[in-house]
């Protein structure tokens, strides 16, 4: 298992067995065998389920061809799995971002980072995203806080 | 013409004329007078009559006119008098998935797919523990339209493990996310309670289409909108008989008399309809009158809703779309045409079976079907879906209500009524169907279980997703098929205790000044209110319990406490916490607020406690996701919007202390049943004399908010905790839950914190964790302060000891000074 791992470049996908956590949307029922159902942690190495990762490319397709609303549609459809899921936040701050919709992409960066954990590259781009839309918004101090936040760490 | 016609009758007229005159008078004097008097008289008649022949004409000239541009109208019109069509969630499946095989079962039951041994066509499927393959239906989703395809889902223990699709030309691709259709589940018409769908000609079956001619109109392609001969045989039969046995309608007389249904049958409005039938006629083609007489005519109710056209009674008679129909059951539909109520197949099975069985006859004679069809479709019984019985059950009438309600502030009423709207909406049958059956068993066991008049007892309740603020389900109504008062939406009821967190939330926002673990005094207190008479709270256990920490004050719900930190921190201020929160409608400022005295629906409490459930985001409740026009063209959708309205950190706090109800205070009751620790987190409410019983608690994943009172107002003898808590923890158990996980915070540490047992004693022998913000530090006010231990470590050094992310924020972190946090 380890061996596989490691032959296969980084950056691409890399098959992972479907992760122990069940995430529903309503439509299953709690399991008798799983007494502590996980939700979603995003640790450094990124682990994200198929699903997820097959909804975040189909948002990525319509962002490609500014089709922004499909977009957020996309990824609204990934987090009713996983609501857990920072990074489908951060995408969607992001496609708001694309749009000019500073405001919620702003919350939305928030969200996400709220749920980021330890995912401190995550967090760094939801500030970088954050400093912009303040700075966008004419709110130079906002701004300048969150510049500070990049600043301060590492 | 016309003028021979004329002069008949003025003769016959003047010589009745003459003849009555005659009687009174005699001699041959009077014969010259009468014949002079008859020349003027019918000159004059028939001056008056040629008149009144003209302006007859005018006006009958007048009346087609007037006619012609009503039924114009009506027929133009009434493509677009549509009303919303409302669905529910679609059914997502995908890679990962544990799926339960009865909800799946139950969810593709509903969208009337059959199941059996092997694909039989699409709306089919095949269930087993290796794999669920379904035939799926054409779908319009508002991101695109999915074409109908075959499916084929594997399953290992329950868990889905791969999913193929295979298209019409059978191409085979595997994804990893399929969805079911959603079901459509109701209209929103304002202005009527008729219902009806848009079905086009050429997807019609077209074995109903020849049926509806061979039974009712064998002439339809040939005459011009009436029938005379059809009258004529009508007449003959009718005189045979004695009364009326036939109408001899065509089928454009029936369209036109659908249009202005009513069972009144005179000739005068016979007349008209035969009118409007021949000028229909002349404007329209054949098939546009068909496919208008297949979506107008009426042809059942269900409840205050009339079902118009073929698909909407198909949908309603057999859950299935028309174009999945057997003969026999065309013919049925064909057949309970004639009389909807008199062959009704719920009320009426074997009239409706013999209709059929009549219609079938005809259809066999009439060449539409061959000898071997009309064998195997008479050998079938009604083969009427139980869906259709519980059509009510699944329409979801307080949801409805909710759709409209939300709906009515985007659009026009017009809109909503004339435009055929498809509305896809966030309701989760399977949650409404737990809603709904927890409802009416726990009403009733509490009604036992208190001795409280059976019945007498009624109940609001919702459920709402927490990350996004979709509504899952709703009920207004124990009897969840009523569509009367939706107490959801509309009943507002004091929410007692169910506003306090907000007065702590007010406070831990200033958290020099307060932490969860701050002494409060609960001691009596006397409040002067502008207007009112002074205000004496008390405990629900008529005691002063004295010091009390904080987080115990609300845990424990104590009043005293309550009002003495309310005071304290400045009823303006709480009022603000509580619009900031999500509360739009004004209300009272008086220091009656820091205890509940603001009436609130569910939905509004729903609204205060999402903010709470969503980690201190306020994101709209919502019900509809998108709106899709009648041409399948993408309206409208409702985005996901949050807004930070509560700090994460003090959020987390308030989470904490009402997951503490749960495990030790007022709501620990609910907690019985639970198999696993989801961390829930909730508040019990009573109000005054027991009159109202409240609950809102919330999982990771889920909001549910319980109401329970009488429409009276009478007491109920009923606390929040014996009432609307049993209801949300029956609810809570069988929605599939994730746990509540506090999230991780910076300048929030979890301390442990020492207390006594008797506050008299002061013996610091016991100790709690909890979550402190590191500006409430030092926690001098504390009676056992002293015990605490600072962990003053510096942050550099503890670099070294880089452990597990959760134990790191527990540990006290030494602040970086301001310049260092500027400058790195």
């Amino acid at each position: 298992m380890l061996g596989a791992c490691a032959s296969v470049p980084v950056d691409r996908p890399v098959a992972r067995p479907v992760p122990q956590s069940v995430v529903v949307d309503g439509e299953g029922r709690p399991l008798e065998e799983a007494p502590n159902v996980q939700t979603y942690r995003l640790p450094k190495g990124q682990v994200m389920s198929p699903v997820a990762q097959g909804l975040l490319a189909s948002a990525r397709q319509q962002v490609e061809t500014s089709n922004w609303e499909g977009a957020a549609n996309s990824l609204e459809r990934a987090l009713r799995i996983e609501p857990r899921n920072a990074v489908l936040w951060e995408r969607l701050a992001n496609v708001r971002y694309e749009q000019r919709d500073w405001r919620q992409a702003i919350q939305l960066a928030a969200k996400s980072n709220t749920l980021a954990g330890t995912n401190e590259t995550l967090r760094r781009q939801n500030w970088y995203l954050m400093a912009n839309a303040y700075d966008l918004l004419g709110d130079n101090e906002k701004a300048q806080k969150y510049r500070d936040k990049l600043n301060q760490q590492y | 013409m016309p003028n021979k016609k004329t002069d008949k009758s003025t003769k016959k007229k003047s010589s009745s004329n003459a003849g009555k005159r005659g009687r009174s008078k005699s001699t041959s004097k009077v014969k010259k007078i009468k014949t002079s008097v008859t020349k003027s008289l019918g000159g004059a008649i028939r001056f008056w009559l040629l008149r009144g022949l003209i302006v007859g004409l005018f006006l009958f000239a007048a009346l087609t006119v007037y006619l012609d541009i009503t039924i114009r109208a009506q027929f133009e019109g009434q493509k677009w008098a549509l009303p919303a069509h409302v669905y529910t969630r679609p059914m997502e499946l995908y890679t990962g998935q544990q799926i339960d095989h009865s909800l799946v079962q139950a969810e593709l039951d509903e969208l009337g797919y059959r199941s059996g041994a092997s694909l039989a066509g699409v709306g089919t499927y095949v269930f087993s523990d290796a794999e669920l393959v379904i035939y799926q239906r054409r779908f319009r989703f508002w991101d695109g339209l999915r074409k109908q395809q075959k499916t084929t889902l594997k399953l290992l223990q329950g868990r889905i493990q791969d999913i193929q699709v295979e298209d019409e030309q059978g191409q085979r691709s595997s994804t990893e996310i399929v969805r079911l259709e959603p079901r459509l589940f109701g209209s929103v018409s304002p202005l009527s309670h008729e219902d009806r769908s848009l079905l086009k000609l050429e997807d019609a079956p077209k074995e109903l289409v020849e049926a509806l001619v061979a039974i009712e109109d064998r002439q339809f392609y040939s005459h011009f909108g009436i029938n005379p001969l059809g009258i004529a045989r009508a007449m003959l039969s009718n005189i045979r008989a004695g009364r009326v046995v036939q109408g001899g309608s065509t089928l454009t007389q029936q369209l036109v008399k659908n249009y202005y249904l009513s069972s009144e049958q005179t000739y005068r409005r016979k007349l008209v309809e035969m009118m409007m039938a021949v000028l229909l006629e002349i404007h329209y083609s054949k098939d546009q009158i068909m496919e208008a007489y297949l979506n107008e005519v009426y042809l059942s109710q269900a409840g205050n809703r009339a079902i118009h056209g073929f698909e909407l009674a198909s949908n309603y008679f057999y859950g299935r779309p028309l174009q999945e129909l057997d003969i026999d059951q065309l013919a049925m539909l064909a057949g309970i045409n004639n009389g909807p109520s008199f062959y009704n197949p719920i009320r009426h099975p074997q009239r409706a079976l013999e209709r059929r069985n009549l219609a079938l006859k005809t259809m066999l004679n009439e060449g539409v079907i061959e000898e071997s069809q009309y064998q195997h479709a008479l050998a079938q019984d009604l083969k009427l879906r139980v869906s259709s019985g519980r059509a009510a059950a699944l329409s979801y009438p307080s949801f409805l209500g909710f759709v409209r309600s939300n709906l009515q502030d985007d659009y026009q009423q017009s809109d909503l009524a004339s435009d055929g709207l498809r509305i896809y909406t966030t309701l989760n049958p399977r949650i409404q169907q737990t809603l709904e059956d927890t409802v009416q068993r726990e009403l009733e066991a509490i009604e036992k279980r208190h001795n409280i008049e059976s019945d007498s007892l009624q109940v609001a309740a919702v459920v709402i997703r927490t990350d996004n603020g979709e509504v899952a389900a709703i009920t207004g109504d124990r009897n969840t098929t009523f569509s009367g008062f939706n107490r959801a939406v509309t009943a507002k009821r004091p929410v007692g205790s169910l506003l306090k967190p907000f007065v702590y939330l007010t406070a831990l926002e200033a958290p020099q000044e307060y932490s969860l673990v701050t002494s409060i005094s609960d001691t009596a207190i006397t409040v002067q209110q502008r207007g009112s008479p002074d205000w004496q709270p008390n405990n629900y256990d008529g005691r002063e319990h004295g010091q009390v920490m904080l987080i115990d004050a609300l845990v424990k719900s104590y009043n005293l406490a309550t009002v003495q930190l309310g005071m304290a921190v400045g009823v303006p201020n709480v009022s603000s916490t509580i619009r900031r929160v999500g509360y739009q409608d004004s209300f009272s400022q008086l220091p009656s607020v820091l205890l509940g005295a603001v009436p609130m629906s569910v939905m509004d409490v729903g609204q205060l406690y999402l903010t709470l459930a969503s980690g201190g985001f306020k994101t709209p409740i919502k019900g509809v996701r998108s709106v899709l026009s009648n041409v399948d063209e993408p309206l409208a959708r409702y985005p996901l919007q949050i807004e930070q309205v509560v700090d994460p950190e003090f959020n987390t706090l308030i989470n904490f202390a009402l997951q503490e109800v749960i495990r030790t205070g007022t709501g620990r009751g609910v907690l019985s049943d639970f198999r696993y620790d989801y961390g829930l987190a909730g508040k019990t409410g009573t109000t005054d004399d027991f009159r109202d019983s409240w609950f809102a608690g919330f999982s990771g994943n889920y909001l549910s908010v319980v109401w329970i009172g009488r429409d009276d107002n009478k007491p109920t003898g009923l606390t929040g905790a014996s009432g609307a808590a049993k209801v949300w923890s029956k609810l809570m158990q069988n929605i599939p839950l994730q746990p509540l996980v506090l999230p991780e915070h910076e300048d929030l540490i979890q301390q442990t914190v020492y207390y006594s047992s008797d506050p008299q004693v002061q013996d610091c022998s016991l100790s709690r964790q909890i979550p402190i913000m590191l500006d409430s530090f030092p926690l001098e006010n504390l009676d056992c302060g002293q015990l605490i231990e600072y962990d003053l470590r510096d942050e550099d050094e503890q670099q070294h000891f880089e452990d597990s992310p959760r134990s790191k924020i527990y540990k006290r972190k030494k602040r970086r000074s301001f310049w260092k946090r500027i400058f790195g």
